[in-house]
């Protein structure tokens, strides 16, 4: 159980026609944590998301998802996929969509009964079990598909933009389950264009920019370079005083001082300079990259 | 054999919500009524249970000819005008969405994440398309049976011989258009294909009928075509063919007929399955199959001997092979397609 959840070196995939949407990707990702594949539009995230759920047939792979070859069916039934868009028979009600999984998963009619009450629970469609997929809204079809996605109790969890079409509550009891899922020892691999969404979730990050990955490892390793304290007064910073602190390496902006690194020492420097000037302290803010600003480093300033 | 299952249960749920399943089972249903019907007292026969009465020598109670004008009329003029043609474009209709839906992104995917091979999965869909005409087939053919067992108290189970036959006629059509579907993912596609290919399978049978009739039948019967005659057919001396040429023609088109899917065909071999039971004394008449009964009409031994030939030409066994070969022929195609492809 020591294994990653999530071992891929040489994943390549070109279509016909020449293109080649994966260069060689290489990504581990470790059990029990959120996992984040960020990437402009054609980066090729989806595409690796659905070699590992054997939807699309790599031209080259090797690595191991759960421990066993990537492309084997057997492994499925450990793992839950949320596809991008997902679309269910509009004729089922939600509670059928969940059986019709559980039953493709091999889970065993009885505990798929029990599940299908649970998970339903879980993503707040108990009321709405009966109706019909034809009728729902797409944050409720996206709450159906995680449910169904969980309803073999998956070690790995793969989300294509689970909180697409999701509203701003929904996508708060979206974190909220991604969170819970890795405190039970489940690992989340999500795609999602939301920076923001995942930067408050997310423990590691993988970046890939025209199918190659450009980054990835844990986030705060990621943006520990970019750590930075403010100290903040409560007025403008005196001119002569500000040339000083520049004159020592320190950024200043108005009435914020700037010190970079993560040693909080120099900040209590900037702190007794500033005090025995008079001046009041408002603030002290301990400042990092925000995973936008990581990604359009990454991707070169391009479009997310 | 789980995965069939619950494929086959999804398919019936499908088919539950749709309007135009109702819709055609509602009409077998009355088709059907309308057959049980017809009743048969000591001066003729009546329909709509006694609604209109007609009377007639031969067909009325007691009379075996009753019986058997009861058997001809589902095998003749039920099953070839309503089971194997209007309930057929019916459920081809309906049917056709369900492969196009299924390669849909979003939805392909929901499928082939999970544990089940790619195979067993269009397996099952496919098996579950093929629900629709069973079930409507399968009730037909349940009335039928009944009706015929309390009118004539005579439970004959060859009627449901129609039930496999019909359903492997329905395969014939839509197998192709399973096959367009999944190498293309239209629905428009793959029906209009699917016409065409039933178009054209059956020209094939009616062009293989037409040229024997003229190299073998008539020949046989001892009638050559004259336009100076009043009636266009002259008698001559019974032959055993028209001629080399007509003989080479026919075996061209006979070859030519021979890989295509035998809708008609096979539709005509149930006149050879469903046998008149005789379980009840069925005199001279039992065990006889429906088309043998044809064969008494024709006065002259040498036209009968002619006529069993004509309708016995193919073997059910060739046309029965030769069909389940076709459809299983572009049923590989479509698994290898779907199995292979990328969605």
């Amino acid at each position: 159980m020591d294994e990653a959840a999530l071992e891929l070196s040489r994943v390549r995939k070109i279509y016909r026609g020449r293109v080649e949407a994966l260069r060689g990707i290489s990504l581990e990702v470790p059990r029990g944590m959120i996992f984040g594949l960020l990437g402009p539009n054609g980066a090729g995230k989806s595409t690796l998301v659905k070699i590992l759920t054997t939807i699309i047939r790599p031209t080259t792979c090797e690595g191991t998802m759960l421990g066993r070859p990537v492309g084997r069916k057997d492994v499925l039934r450990r793992v839950g996929y949320l596809p991008e868009s997902a679309r269910f028979p509009g004729y089922l009600t939600g509670r059928q969509v969940v059986d019709y999984a559980a039953g493709l998963a091999g889970v065993p009619a009885g505990r798929g009964r029990q599940r299908n009450a649970e998970l339903l629970d879980l993503v707040g469609m108990s009321e709405s079990r009966d109706r019909r997929v034809g009728t729902y809204s797409k944050g409720m079809v996206q709450r159906i598909g995680l449910a169904q996605a969980l309803v073999n109790d998956p070690e790995l969890v793969l989300l294509d933009e689970p909180t697409d079409g999701v509203d701003p509550a929904g996508r708060r009891d979206m974190r909220n389950l991604l969170v819970k899922l890795r405190d039970e020892g489940r690992t989340v691999f999500v795609n999602s264009h939301l920076l923001g969404e995942l930067e408050m979730v997310c423990d590691a990050v993988a970046i890939l920019k025209e199918g190659r990955v450009v980054k990835q490892g844990r986030l705060d390793d990621l943006t520990a370079a970019s750590r930075r304290y403010e100290v903040e007064a409560a007025g403008e910073i005196p001119a002569e005083l500000a040339a000083r602190f520049r004159a020592d390496g320190f950024e200043v902006d108005g009435a914020r001082v700037g010190v970079r690194g993560e040693d909080p020492g120099p900040v209590q420097g900037v702190i007794d300079v500033l005090r025995s000037r008079r001046a009041v302290i408002a603030g002290v803010h301990v400042k990092r990259q925000s995973l936008e600003d990581l990604f359009l480093e990454s991707v070169g300033g391009g479009r997310e | 054999m789980k995965t069939i299952g619950i494929l086959l249960l999804d398919s019936f749920r499908m088919l539950r919500s749709q309007k135009l399943f109702w819709l055609v089972l509602g009409i077998s249903g009355f088709v059907a009524l309308a057959y049980v019907s017809i009743g048969f007292d000591d001066t003729g026969y009546s329909v709509f249970f006694g609604l209109w009465r007609f009377e007639n020598e031969l067909l009325r109670g007691g009379e075996e000819m009753a019986r058997v004008f009861y058997l001809l009329l589902f095998t003749n003029w039920i099953v070839p005008m309503w089971l194997s043609f209007v309930a057929i474009v019916l459920a081809l209709i309906s049917c056709g969405p369900i492969v196009p839906e299924f390669v849909r992104e979003g939805s392909i995917d929901f499928f082939l994440s999970k544990p089940p091979r790619r195979s067993v999965m269009f397996l099952g869909k496919f098996l579950g398309s093929l629900l629709f005409v069973f079930l409507q087939i399968a009730l037909f053919s349940l009335i039928v049976f009944l009706g015929f067992g309390f009118r004539f108290g005579e439970w004959n189970f060859t009627i449901f011989w129609a039930i496999p036959v019909l359903v492997l006629v329905f395969a014939l059509v839509y197998v192709v258009h399973v096959f367009v579907a999944v190498w293309s993912g239209s629905t428009v596609f793959g029906l209009l294909a699917a016409f065409v290919v039933w178009a054209l399978a059956a020209m094939g049978e009616w062009g293989e009928r037409i040229v024997y009739e003229f190299a073998y039948l008539t020949p046989r019967m001892g009638k050559q075509l004259d336009f100076a005659s009043p009636g266009g057919w002259v008698d001559v001396e019974p032959r055993e063919d028209a001629g080399p040429g007509w003989v080479s023609v026919y075996k061209a088109v006979n070859a030519l007929r021979t890989p295509l899917p035998k809708t008609r065909g096979m539709t005509l071999q149930l006149k050879t399955l469903i046998k008149v039971n005789g379980s009840s004394g069925g005199g001279g008449l039992a065990g006889k199959d429906t088309l043998s009964l044809m064969f008494e009409l024709p006065s002259r031994p040498h036209e009968r001997e002619a006529m069993r030939r004509f309708e016995t030409r193919h073997p059910l066994w060739l046309d029965a092979v030769t069909s389940v070969a076709f459809a299983g022929f572009f049923l590989f195609l479509a698994t290898v397609i779907f199995c292979r492809k990328d969605y």
